[in-house]
């Protein structure tokens, strides 16, 4: 009775990878960079990563649902494969512990702003090792029951339909906007996540839907995205959009009970689910990679140390700013690397296969 | 002690039962016979009809026909004899030979109503300590050739009977396997009761929720049977055990069954807000008001302060204060006898509450909170889940008070994160959100239409999926 990784937990996974702070800036970002209606720019960010996507799943295919590393180890020498492992995985408990930090410095910002942030860090951190100890069917299991208690949010958008103009659009498409090429790298970084599927692959379920069922989890990503951003281009003036921090939250606050304000404190905290979910991915991948450089070394103790170190990178930045600027590097590194790697591994694949089509002959 | 290879006589026996009081031995004189046995063991009519009456009809030469009668099992082994006499048997000894009759028979509890599993409609009867009983009441409702008991016994010093139940071509085999291999792996002293059985057989002994469903209603039992679960019963204990299961399981009732599925669903539904209600309510409390006061709306917020403004603890003191009081109440008030337990509720409730409020220990509106997060723990219609639920609450009422709405997000999180992890016979205990099973939702989240509910639950793993093929 293994247990085992199901495209419906794939889908799932990959959404809760994606979707996470990213989400509350996103508005303000396709305001300043692309302008006037800069919410169909979700959209081509939407198709550029199912694109990427596609590339991952030419790997998974070319190589037969092999390994990564396998695929690598194969073709590489290990004096070159142990520098890539190790900067793999010091950029993704990088990632990792940006996303946590960034969440924390967030919280703080609306709710908590006499708390230290290193012990609620400490206590994300602890929180994220306890999932990312449980193994990657667990993490796939947790971030479905983590999905259902984010999904339910999408409903919220319904709150806004009485202030909801469609004049705002304009009939003019990205006007407005500057620097739409870095800006669209920029906000690409909210799409990131599902690169990580490439490790994922041999715990996955056999069949041939799973590579399906990672377009289906960025398509909802997407869809989340876009239908946001929408509402807040019709919900805020495009000049409002620009100068907002956080769009998002704006819009949450502006949502009233009769028994409960100020919902978006409570809504943030909702947030929790899916930047642990991200966070742990990205820990897990970088235990993953740490795993090829110690093949002997304890799965636990090496995920307790990278967790530990993780925590203290994340005492570095110091505010919101100057982290928003450590996640604005890092995830030009990451589409370059979300791009170039799968390329990288298909082209390893193909003078593997040329290669053992020559010794067979 | 004798051997096994040696003859047993009466005296062996009897030198084993020295000191033991309430073993009776009968001698017959005339036809050179004994009879040992537990009197409360046995039924007395048995042995009126099986041995005495027959023993007072014959002369000593005939006492060899009798005993090849067939309720006389002639047995050899000493070990048998004496386990024989401990089941409620009677060993009759004659010259070199000795003979087992079983009369078991004690007086036992009748079938009552379940105190702890009440329904307002639907059968009311419930198990009891008796395992015969409790096979009965399921064969009773289960008439069916392909519902197999496969018995084993468990126990290094006190064997206990222990049956397993499933209905052959419905049941999958690799859960009927794991279960009795389980079982089978057991080695310890004695078990008294099936709800020490399950925590011997779990996937997970330290987790604070229960990982196989316990019930004493036989039609709850025979659902799940008939759904291609595996149950166990154990002889004297009146809590059977069903399993695969899973967390969601514990927030159905059979009644839910017996109403219209509006109502029936509408009560489910009610449930698990009474769930939402007893793990975070209060917890929510502690962190608004330790944290979050600008989540308040005005009106509210007056009202507030006016109740708190007196009280001198934080608010997680003062919940943990009151939560503590009520687990007190409850407890106590379960241990008493019913009269004095409603006294205890009353007291407590009512005095203890407005002379906390009146002194300045705790709020009003706390007070409401805890009340209403007690309530709904009874909702929960299994007891060992409703009790698991109010003990997780505890460590999310400490966390909202040390992190407000963080802290909070993060108990549940970590809940998610062990529920994810835990396993009923190795199927995911979190089924059917996690895999994700969407036709088991009608079944589990609401109580769909009896046309609806066509297949039997995935957990199952069941090659005979069809429950039913009616349209409407």
């Amino acid at each position: 009775m293994k247990e085992r990784l199901y495209s419906s937990h794939i889908a799932l996974l990959v959404f809760m990878i994606q979707t996470g702070v990213a989400a509350l800036s996103l508005s303000r970002k396709a305001a300043v960079y692309f302008g006037t209606n800069g919410w169909l720019s979700i959209l081509i960010l939407g198709c550029a990563a199912a694109l990427n996507i596609v590339l991952i799943a030419m790997v998974n295919r070319i190589g037969n649902g092999i390994s990564v590393f396998e695929i690598m180890d194969k073709s590489i020498p290990r004096f070159i494969t142990i520098p890539i492992y190790f900067f793999l995985t010091a950029y993704f408990a990088i990632i990792g512990c940006l996303v946590g930090k960034q969440y924390i410095h967030i919280f703080q910002l609306i709710a908590f702003p006499s708390a230290s942030p290193l012990m609620l860090k400490g206590c994300f951190d602890l929180l994220v090792l306890f999932l990312v100890t449980k193994g990657i069917y667990n993490i796939g299991k947790t971030a479905t029951v983590f999905s259902m208690l984010i999904l339910w949010m999408f409903f919220l958008l319904f709150a806004f339909s009485n202030d909801f103009e469609l004049e705002r659009m304009t009939p003019f498409v990205f006007k407005g906007g500057r620097n739409m090429l870095s800006g669209a790298v920029e906000m690409f970084a909210a799409f990131a996540g599902y690169e990580l599927i490439l490790f994922v692959m041999p715990y996955a379920d056999r069949s041939k839907k799973w590579m399906r069922s990672v377009q289906i989890g960025n398509l909802m990503t997407t869809l989340t995205y876009l239908s946001l951003v929408f509402v807040s281009f019709g919900f805020f003036s495009l000049e409002q959009l620009k100068i907002m921090l956080y769009p998002l939250l704006d819009m949450l606050a502006y949502i009233q009970l009769p028994f409960v304000e100020r919902l978006e404190n409570l809504l943030f905290s909702f947030l929790l689910f899916t930047v642990v979910v991200t966070s742990s991915m990205y820990t897990w991948s970088a235990c993953e990679n740490a795993q090829n450089i110690f093949p002997k070394a304890d799965r636990k103790v090496m995920s307790l140390f990278i967790v530990f170190v993780m925590f203290l990178i994340s005492v570095i930045p110091d505010t919101l700013f100057e982290l928003e600027l450590w996640l604005k590097v890092v995830s030009y590194v990451e589409v370059a690397l979300s791009f170039l790697f799968p390329i990288f591994l298909i082209l390893l694949l193909l003078i593997q296969k040329r290669s053992g089509v020559k010794s067979h002959a | 002690m004798a051997s096994n290879q040696e003859p047993v006589t009466l005296t062996h026996v009897l030198h084993d039962f020295d000191q033991c009081v309430d073993i009776v031995h009968r001698h017959f004189p005339l036809l050179s016979a004994d009879i040992v046995f537990f009197d409360h063991l046995i039924d007395n009519n048995a042995l009126e009809r099986d041995i005495l009456r027959p023993f007072a009809n014959i002369q000593a030469d005939e006492m060899h026909n009798l005993l090849m009668d067939s309720q006389f099992r002639a047995v050899t082994d000493h070990k048998k004899i004496i386990e024989g006499i401990l089941k409620g048997d009677a060993a009759v000894f004659h010259c070199t030979s000795v003979y087992l009759v079983a009369l078991y028979g004690p007086s036992s509890r009748a079938i009552e109503q379940s105190e702890t599993e009440a329904v307002i409609i639907g059968p009311h009867d419930a198990f009891t300590e008796s395992a015969f009983t409790n096979l009965s009441l399921i064969r009773r409702k289960l008439k069916s050739s392909h519902l197999k008991v496969v018995q084993l016994s468990v126990g290094e010093v006190v064997k206990c009977d222990v049956f397993v139940l499933y209905i052959d071509g419905i049941a999958n085999m690799d859960y009927v396997n794991v279960m009795i291999e389980r079982i089978r792996d057991i080695e310890i002293d004695i078990i008294v009761d099936s709800n020490m059985l399950v925590q011997h057989i779990d996937d997970y002994p330290n987790t604070i929720f229960p990982l196989f469903l316990t019930s004493e209603r036989p039609d709850l039992i025979v659902s799940k049977l008939s759904g291609g679960k595996v149950a166990v019963i154990m002889d004297e204990s009146p809590s059977v055990i069903s399993g695969p299961t899973s967390l969601f399981e514990f927030f159905t009732s059979p009644d839910d069954y017996y109403q219209r599925w509006v109502i029936g669903t509408a009560t489910r539904i009610l449930r698990y807000i009474a769930f939402i209600i007893t793990i975070t309510f209060t917890a929510a409390y502690v962190s608004i008001t330790t944290y979050h006061y600008e989540m308040i709306p005005e009106n509210l917020l007056y009202t507030l302060i006016e109740s708190r403004n007196r009280v001198p603890f934080p608010p997680v003191f003062e919940a943990l204060l009151m939560e503590i009081t009520i687990e007190l109440l409850r407890e106590a008030g379960a241990r008493l006898p019913s009269k004095i337990g409603q006294t205890i509720g009353i007291v407590g409730g009512i005095v203890i509450g407005q002379a906390a409020v009146q002194a300045g220990l705790t709020s009003n509106i706390l007070i409401i909170a805890v009340a209403l997060s007690a309530i709904a723990s009874f909702v929960i219609p299994s007891y060992v889940m409703s009790a698991s639920i109010r003990f997780a609450r505890f460590f999310l009422i400490v966390l909202a008070g040390l992190w407000g709405n963080f802290g909070l997000m993060v108990g549940i999180s970590v809940i998610i994160i062990h529920l994810s992890k835990l396993t009923s016979l190795g199927s995911s205990y979190i089924t059917p959100v996690a895999p994700l099973e969407f036709q088991d939702w009608k079944d589990l989240f609401i109580r769909g239409p009896f046309w609806m509910l066509k297949e039997r639950p995935t957990q199952s793993r069941t090659r005979n999926k069809v429950r039913q093929k009616m349209k409407r």
